[in-house]
């Protein structure tokens, strides 16, 4: 399915005022250069997060020089960038995270030194880790709009919170170099 | 709250989202009553971006955003995803094959979407034959547009 088919669909649909903006999800850098060309892209929803910054090498160019906004959806690593997950947290078998790799025993206990990180820098901030991941994602460009999922208040207000703490160039230089050095351990899937 | 702009597009939402699938799909089950009135307190703090998908469900998170967030129709902007065919057991289905879905979903989701978000990398013919999505996708379509426009 070439995706210039798909591209010229929704322009039709644009038209005929079905749709008011064309998205992509998790595409990579050429195929979102080919359905631009058909039909300007709004925005690209894709994972992004202190712990899985894939989209880094190409897409955050690519995005930036066609002018598409980014929707990182995850960006709380399904909640573990909290630091509210640890092994003895047990998952419901409805709940997705149930059969995640990175929400083994194994992958929690090793990747505390993330939260760590999040827990040092809020400390300096006052601010909670999930503060920090947010703020983090909402540093890295003017256009990114992250979407954390919740489902409780408490949660919703802390989020809002993220907006008001402002990371340094140096505090952001010691979270890449901080992360540089640590392994995250479990596929994202 | 502030605002920010998703590329050169204009389109303006607040600088955080809110993703909405787990008030519906992939956790424990949630009484939707509640998840609308969570909705409107998300609006009330000035969210203005909310996103979903037809799969998260399937339908039922969509149906849920869509009722929740009517009554702040044209204040608000609703991100979908759509492009699967419905298998019957299955549900929508990468491997069924593509679907007519935004003509469905600008009735479920009240307001019309203002972003839709595909996944064309998966997408695939059931019967392998390379039938576009245009064609695929206007027959249903027009159906749709004898209906009231919403």
């Amino acid at each position: 399915m070439p995706v210039e088919d798909v591209a010229g669909a929704v322009k039709d649909l644009i038209h005929a005022g079905k749709v008011k903006h064309f998205g992509l999800s998790e595409s990579p850098a050429d195929l979102i250069r080919r359905a631009h060309a058909v039909q300007p892209v709004t925005a690209l929803q894709s994972e992004y997060s202190i712990w899985w910054r894939n989209v880094e090498e190409a897409i955050l160019p690519t995005l930036e020089e066609l002018g598409i906004g980014l929707v990182p959806y995850s960006p709380l690593g399904r909640g573990y960038l909290t630091g509210k997950v640890d092994e003895k947290t047990t998952f419901d078998s409805t709940d997705i995270r149930s059969h995640n790799p990175r929400f083994t025993q194994e992958a929690i206990q090793a990747n505390r030194v993330v939260i760590d990180l999040l827990e040092k820098i809020g400390t300096e901030k006052g601010a909670t880790p999930a503060q920090i991941a947010l703020a983090w994602l909402l540093a890295q460009k003017p256009w990114i709009v992250p979407i954390p999922g919740s489902r409780k208040l408490e949660r919703l207000d802390e989020n809002i919170g993220s907006m008001v703490i402002k990371l340094t160039s140096d505090d952001l230089k010691e979270i890449d170099n901080a992360m540089a050095q640590i392994k995250v351990v479990g596929d994202r899937y | 709250m502030e605002k920010r702009k998703l590329g050169k597009s204009g389109l303006e939402v607040s600088a955080l989202g809110l993703g909405c699938m787990r008030m519906s799909f992939g956790d424990t089950p949630t009484d939707k009553q509640e998840m609308i009135t969570f909705l409107h307190k998300a609006v009330e703090r000035g969210i203005t971006f909310f996103d979903t998908a037809e799969v998260y469900g399937p339908f039922t998170n969509e149906e849920l955003v869509g009722e929740a967030l009517e009554p702040f129709r044209g204040k608000v902007v609703i991100a979908t995803k759509f492009g699967w065919k419905h298998d019957p057991v299955k549900g929508p289905h990468p491997r069924v094959g593509l679907d007519s879905r935004p003509s469905r979903s600008s009735g479920w989701l009240r307001p019309p979407s203002d972003v839709c978000v595909l996944r064309p990398l998966t997408f695939s013919t059931s019967t392998g034959q390379t039938q576009t999505c245009r064609s695929k996708m206007w027959p249903a379509l027009s159906r749709t547009l004898s209906m009231p426009a919403r």
